[in-house]
């Protein structure tokens, strides 16, 4: 245990909540990335976090484990002229749900900003400890 | 009745006190700031690394620079304030009337 340790868990929610933004960035980036038909479509990424626990237990913040692919059915657009089509002329759209990842990267923002406002308050904390007998 | 007055023994003890500490050198309060200033040093020349890595496009996040600057601020606070308790109660035995 240490004097900041509150302020390294609040990072690593700032740094999961960051990690969550530049997921949704991706998605977003990738809202075009058209694939032929027979190949597998992009899929938007999810960050998979988990609770960080120390030797003893104690919760020590969060931590991003891995990347997930979102499921779902991709949409195949019949598009013949499409250089990337198949056979049968169809091309597969990425299966990303924007209206989520617009609702996700709130979420992700508030996350970030929550995280930093327990940073502050913790060094508001310790700056009144540090004015104690003054 | 009156007792008897007794030698101070607890000069005795002092010089006994003091001979221990000469025999196995116990950290002095100069040991504690010295060790406190190099660990706020050092506090800060992580700060510095990472705000180097950020500045040359590194992988530290501004949240990993700020937290870390935050960190090193506060620890310089605290040995501010240790040292202005520990200059205060040196001036206030100085002022001592002898």
């Amino acid at each position: 245990m240490g004097a900041f340790d509150a302020i390294d868990i609040a990072q690593s929610g700032a740094d999961v909540s960051q990690l969550w933004l530049e997921a949704i960035a991706h998605n977003i980036a990738n809202i075009n990335t058209i694939r032929s038909a027979e190949e597998e479509p992009f899929r938007a990424q999810l960050v998979h976090a988990e609770e960080a626990l120390n030797d003893a237990g104690i919760g020590v913040g969060t931590r991003a484990v891995q990347i997930l692919e979102s499921e779902g059915d991709p949409m195949w657009v019949y598009d013949p002229e499409h250089p990337l089509a198949s056979e049968e002329g169809y091309v597969v759209r990425p299966v990303v749900d924007l209206s989520k990842e617009m609702a996700d990267m709130i979420a992700a923002q508030r996350s970030y900003q929550m995280n930093l406002q327990v940073i502050k308050t913790n060094e508001e904390t310790y700056q009144a400890a540090l004015r104690i007998g003054n | 009745m009156t007792f008897p007055i007794s030698s101070v023994t607890g000069v005795a003890g002092a010089n006994a006190t003091q001979a221990a500490s000469a025999a196995k050198p116990a950290e002095g309060f100069s040991d504690t700031i010295t060790n406190a200033l190099e660990s706020v040093s050092a506090a800060e020349f992580e700060a510095d690394a990472i705000a180097e890595s950020i500045a040359t496009g590194g992988e530290a996040s501004v949240q990993e620079l700020m937290t870390s600057m935050t960190k090193a601020q506060l620890s310089v606070d605290l040995l501010v304030q240790v040292r202005n308790k520990a200059v205060e109660a040196y001036q206030e035995i100085m002022r001592m009337q002898v």
